[in-house]
C-alpha cells in the first residue's frame, strides 16, 4: 500500500513539471508584453520599463524566468505578481476560488438533484409524457448557448419578474443560485438523458427480473437493484463534471458578473496579465492533480486488486 | 460484483466530493458575513435617513436649499488597477480617488476650472516659475492627523519615484517641476519617496512653494488630479500593503474596510471633512464585470447609478429611463493618425478627411457621437468647433485633390487598430470610404492591445494609418494639442511637425493666466485644421441611467459622477 502510496504521488512530479513548462513558455508565447501593457496607450519611459523588467526578471531569458518562478511556487507557494495590479497572484486566487468553488458545488446539487430524478421518471414512464417532456426540454436545453440562457435569465427572472438578483455577490448565498442553474443546465440535461438510458437498460437484465419474481416491492427493485447500477455512468459523469466546473466557469461567471476563476482568467487574458494567466492555470493543474490523486488512493484503499498490482 | 464495485466508485467521488465542499466551507462562511453588512447596507436605504443635514459639524455648510443628506449610494465602477492617488492610471481608479482624498486645487463641478481645495489662495512670480501656495489649517487626514505641506512634498515625491513605478508619473512633468524629471528618470534607490523633488518645498507647515523649470499658466489646473495628492508618510510606511487595499485620505468620503476586489468599495462620509460634506451616508462603489451586468442591475433596482450604457442598449434606455437617461459629452477625442513620414504631402492628408464620411459614422456605427470637426471636445474651454475646414464630406473633391497630389505608392493603404475594442466597424466603414472614393485598395488590420502597443511604440517606424484616442489629464483645450502635434512631445506618435503650430502652443503655456492663451490655443487650433495631422473622427460621450430613489446626478465634463451631490431616496 505504501509503495502504491508513494509511486502515485512520485508520479505527480513529473506531471506537474511537464505542465508547468507548457503553461509557462505558453504564456511567455503570448503576443505582447505585460509591461507594455502596464503602460497603456502612452509609451512607458524607458527607465520605467526597465525598473519593472527587473523587478519581474523580464529582462533574463526564459528558462531562467521559469526557474525563478519555479523555486518561488515550490519554496513559498508563491504564483506570482501581477505586473497590471501588482496584487499577488495567490490573493487574487484565493479572492476568486470560493467563488468558483460555491457557483460549483451548487451548481453539481442542482444536476444531481434535477437530472437524476428526471431521469428516473423518464425511465420508469418511458415513452410515456413525462419521458416525451424530459426529451424535449433536454434537447432544448442542451441547443441553447449558455449565454443566450444566462441573458435569458438574467432578462427574465432577475429583472422583470425580480425573483432572483440579476447579476453580483451583493445579495450573499441568493446572487448565486441563478447562475448555478444556468451553469447546470448543460449537464443536467445530460445526465437526465444518460440517468434515463442507463436505468432503462438495467431494468431489462435478468436479475432485475429475478427480483421482481422473488415478489420484491417495485422500489426496491428500481432502488436497491435498478439505479445502484444504473448510476455507475453518471457518477462517473458528474465527478468529471465537478472537476471541469472548479476551473471556472467562463461565460457564466462573466455574464452573471461573478468574480471567479474563469472570469479573472478571462479578463487576464484580454489584458495581457501573463502571471494571471500561468498562476490560475497552474493552480488549476495543482487542483486537478490532487483531485486525482484523492480519488486514486480512496480507490486502492478500497479495492485490493490496485493496491497489490 | 459490479454492484460493489460502484459503491466504491460512489464513495470515492462523494469522499472528494465533500473534501472539497469542506475546504471551502471556512471561505463559505467567511463571505456570507462580509456579504451581510452590503445585504443590511441595501435594505436600511429603504428607509431615507434624513438625519445626515443635521450631523455637519464644523465647518459652515452651504448645501443647496433642496439638497437631503443622507442615504446609501451604489454607483458602478469596473475593478481598476488602484486607488492609490498616486499610481491611479483609470477613469475609474480616478473616480474612486478623488472622494478619498483632496489635493492643493480641485475640479469645479463643471469640470472646465479649478477651486481651491487644501490650498486657500495662491500665488506666483512674474513669469509663472515659482508658485506659492496657502494651506488651510483645518484639514485633517482621517486618522485625525492634520494635513501640511510636507504631506503634499512626501506624496508628490512619491509619484515621482521610479520605484513606485507610477503610469500616472508624468503628470509631474507636463508641470516642469525642477527636479521631478530627473529622479523619475533616475533608477531609483529601492525605496519608495526616500528621494525628494527639489522643486517642491514645504516653507512651514501651511506654505508650499512650487518651483517650475517654465512658465506653466495651466499649473493650478494639473495639479487637481488625485496624483499630486497629500499622502501620510507614517501610514503609508507603517504598512505598504494595507495601503494599498485602504489608503487613509482627506477627501470627502473614508473607506470603511479594505477594498473588496472585484466585488466594491466601500466608503462613508468622512464627518470632519473641511468643505461641504457629501450628502450619501455612504458610498459603495460597485464592480461588476460588464456594463450589461451593471445596467441590469439598475433596471432591478439593486443599483442606483451606472455610467457607460453599452451602446446596444442606448435606444431602449433612453426610452425606458427618460429624463433618468443622461448624456454628457466628456473630454475624449478618437482619431485616425497619419504618419508623417508617409503623408508627407498635405494634400493627401486633406483628401483623406474629406473622402470619409465622418457624420455617417459618428450616427449609425458610434450611436449618436458627434463627428470632430475639430480637434478639441466642446466641453474645453476654448475649443474651436470648426476648426477644420476640410472636415467635410467631400469625394469628389477629394479623388480630384487625392490625384493631383500622386495619391500613394502602390495605391493601397492600410488601417491599423486595436482589435476587440469595438473600433472593427468605424474602421472598416473609413476603408471602405477610401476605396470607393478614392479608388485605391484599402485594408485594415487589428492587433490585440498589447501587441498593437508594440506595434506603436516599437523599433520600426510606423508608416501606415492607426487608430487611436486621447483623454484628457488636465480640462484644458491645451492638453488636446500640446502632446499630440507639438514637435517636441513625446506622445507625438504621427511626427507632425509644424513650426507656426509650435509657437502658437508654446504662447499658450507661458500666457498670463489661462484665458488670455486661449487666442494662441484658437490659432494652433485653425493652422491643425489646415494640416490635418490627423483624421478626427468623434468626440467622446458617457451615457448614464439612474434609478427613481436618487436624484441631482451628475456626471461632470471631466468624466467622474459627483457622488457628494447626489439626493437619495428624493
Amino acid at each position: 500500500m505504501f509503495r502504491y502510496i508513494l509511486r502515485r504521488i512520485l508520479l505527480i512530479i513529473p506531471t506537474f513539471i511537464g505542465a508547468s513548462i507548457i503553461i509557462f513558455f505558453a504564456g511567455f508565447l503570448l503576443p505582447g508584453d505585460p509591461v507594455s501593457a502596464f503602460g497603456g496607450e502612452r509609451e512607458l519611459p524607458e527607465n520605467l520599463r526597465r525598473t519593472l523588467e527587473e523587478r519581474y526578471h523580464f529582462d533574463e531569458p526564459v528558462w531562467k524566468q521559469y526557474g525563478f518562478y519555479m523555486q518561488g511556487l515550490v519554496t513559498d507557494f508563491d504564483l506570482g505578481e501581477s505586473v497590471l495590479r501588482r496584487r499577488s497572484v495567490n490573493s487574487i486566487f484565493a479572492d476568486a476560488f470560493p467563488n468558483t468553488a460555491r457557483l460549483a458545488i451548487l451548481a453539481v446539487a442542482i444536476e444531481i438533484l434535477i437530472g437524476i430524478v428526471a431521469g428516473i421518471l423518464a425511465a420508469l414512464r418511458k415513452d410515456k409524457f413525462i419521458d416525451q417532456l424530459v426529451l424535449v426540454t433536454t434537447t432544448l436545453v442542451v441547443s441553447i448557448p449558455v449565454f443566450v440562457l444566462g441573458f435569458t435569465a438574467q432578462t427574465m427572472l432577475g429583472v422583470q419578474l425580480d425573483w432572483f438578483p440579476v447579476a453580483g455577490l451583493n445579495e450573499g448565498a441568493y446572487s448565486y443560485i441563478l447562475p448555478a442553474f444556468v451553469l447546470a443546465a448543460l449537464s443536467l440535461a445530460y445526465i437526465a438523458r444518460l440517468t434515463r438510458t442507463s436505468l432503462v437498460e438495467t431494468l431489462r437484465a435478468d436479475y432485475i427480473k429475478t427480483a421482481q419474481a422473488k415478489g420484491l416491492r417495485s422500489t426496491r427493485v428500481v432502488g436497491r437493484h435498478g439505479l445502484r447500477n444504473a448510476l455507475i455512468p453518471v457518477v462517473t459523469f458528474i465527478g468529471i463534471d465537478f472537476a471541469f466546473l472548479m476551473g471556472g466557469a467562463i461565460v457564466t461567471e462573466t455574464v452573471f458578473s461573478i468574480p471567479g476563476v474563469g472570469f479573472q482568467l478571462v479578463r487576464a487574458i484580454g489584458q495581457r496579465d501573463n502571471a494571471i494567466v500561468v498562476g490560475f492555470t497552474l493552480a488549476a493543474v495543482i487542483i486537478f492533480l490532487v483531485i486525482s490523486l484523492l480519488i486514486d488512493l480512496l480507490y486502492a484503499a478500497l479495492d485490493p486488486r490496485i493496491r497489490y498490482e | 460484483m459490479s454492484s460493489t464495485k460502484f459503491r466504491w466508485r460512489l464513495l470515492a467521488v462523494l469522499a472528494v466530493f465533500t473534501l472539497v465542499a469542506a475546504a471551502c466551507g471556512d471561505d463559505d462562511d467567511a463571505a456570507t458575513t462580509t456579504a451581510a453588512p452590503a445585504t443590511t447596507a441595501a435594505t436600511t436605504t429603504a428607509a431615507p435617513a434624513t438625519t445626515a443635514g443635521a450631523t455637519t459639524t464644523a465647518p459652515p455648510v452651504t448645501q443647496p436649499p433642496e439638497a437631503v443628506g443622507g442615504g446609501d449610494l451604489s454607483v458602478y465602477i469596473a475593478e481598476p488597477p488602484f486607488i492609490d492617488p498616486q499610481l491611479v492610471q483609470d477613469s475609474e481608479g480616478f473616480e474612486v480617488a478623488r472622494t478619498l482624498f483632496d489635493g492643493l486645487t480641485l475640479y469645479s463641478p463643471a469640470g472646465g476650472a479649478v477651486i481651491p481645495g487644501v490650498a486657500s489662495d495662491w500665488s506666483a512670480n512674474d513669469d509663472k516659475t515659482v508658485w506659492t501656495f496657502n494651506l488651510r489649517d483645518d484639514v485633517t487626514f482621517t486618522n485625525g492627523r492634520q494635513v501640511v505641506a510636507e504631506d503634499f512634498v512626501y506624496g508628490w515625491s512619491r509619484a515621482a519615484d521610479p520605484d513606485l513605478a507610477s503610469r500616472v508619473s508624468y503628470h509631474g512633468e507636463i508641470a516642469g517641476i525642477v527636479g521631478w524629471a530627473e529622479i523619475n528618470g533616475g533608477d531609483g534607490t529601492g525605496t519608495v519617496g526616500d528621494e525628494l523633488v527639489p522643486g517642491i518645498v514645504a516653507v512651514d507647515d501651511t506654505t508650499l512653494e512650487v518651483t517650475l523649470e517654465a512658465s506653466n499658466a495651466l499649473l493650478p489646473k494639473i495639479l487637481a488630479h488625485p496624483v499630486f495628492s497629500p499622502v501620510p508618510k507614517e501610514v503609508v510606511e507603517a504598512d505598504p500593503d494595507a495601503w494599498r487595499e485602504m489608503p487613509v485620505g482627506n477627501g470627502p468620503y473614508q473607506m470603511t474596510r479594505e477594498w473588496e476586489h472585484d466585488v466594491g468599495i466601500f466608503t462613508e462620509r468622512n464627518e470632519d471633512y473641511y468643505g461641504e460634506l457629501g450628502l450619501p451616508d455612504t458610498v459603495e462603489w460597485r464592480i461588476l464585470s460588464t456594463q450589461d451586468a451593471a445596467f441590469q442591475q439598475v433596471q432591478d433596482g439593486t443599483l442606483d447609478v451606472m455610467f457607460g450604457v453599452p451602446d446596444e442598449q442606448v435606444d431602449g434606455a433612453r426610452v425606458e429611463f427618460g429624463d433618468r437617461f443622461l448624456e454628457q459629452s466628456t473630454g475624449s477625442f478618437t482619431y485616425v493618425g497619419l504618419p508623417a513620414i508617409a503623408f508627407d504631402n498635405v494634400d493627401i492628408r486633406r483628401a483623406l478627411v474629406m473622402a470619409t464620411d465622418r457624420e455617417a459614422i459618428a450616427e449609425r456605427i458610434l450611436v449618436g457621437r458627434t463627428a470632430a470637426n475639430g480637434f478639441v471636445p466642446p466641453v474645453a474651454n476654448g475649443a474651436v468647433l470648426d476648426a477644420c475646414p476640410w472636415c467635410r464630406y467631400a469625394p469628389e473633391e477629394a479623388k480630384t485633390m487625392f490625384d493631383a497630389a500622386g495619391g500613394v505608392p502602390g495605391d493601397a493603404l492600410t488601417i491599423r487598430f486595436n482589435s476587440g475594442a469595438g473600433h472593427e466597424e468605424w474602421v472598416e466603414a473609413v476603408a471602405n470610404d477610401w476605396t470607393r472614393n478614392l479608388g485605391i485598395t484599402v485594408s485594415f488590420e487589428g492587433l490585440e492591445w498589447a501587441a498593437y502597443l508594440d506595434f506603436l511604440f516599437g523599433d520600426d517606424p510606423v508608416t501606415d494609418p492607426f487608430r487611436l484616442g486621447w483623454g484628457w489629464d488636465y480640462p484644458s483645450a491645451y492638453n488636446f494639442l500640446g502632446p499630440l502635434y507639438h514637435s517636441d512631445s513625446g506622445d507625438n506618435l504621427t511626427g507632425f511637425s509644424d513650426a507656426d503650430l509650435d509657437a502658437a502652443l508654446d504662447a499658450a503655456i507661458i500666457a498670463e493666466t489661462e484665458e488670455e492663451g486661449i487666442p494662441f490655443l484658437e490659432e494652433a487650433q485653425r493652422i491643425a485644421g489646415d494640416q490635418i495631422p490627423v483624421i478626427p473622427i468623434v468626440f467622446g460621450l458617457a451615457r448614464g441611467v439612474h434609478t427613481e430613489r436618487v436624484s441631482n446626478v451628475v456626471y461632470t465634463d471631466f468624466g467622474f459622477t459627483l457622488v457628494e451631490n447626489v439626493v437619495v431616496g428624493g
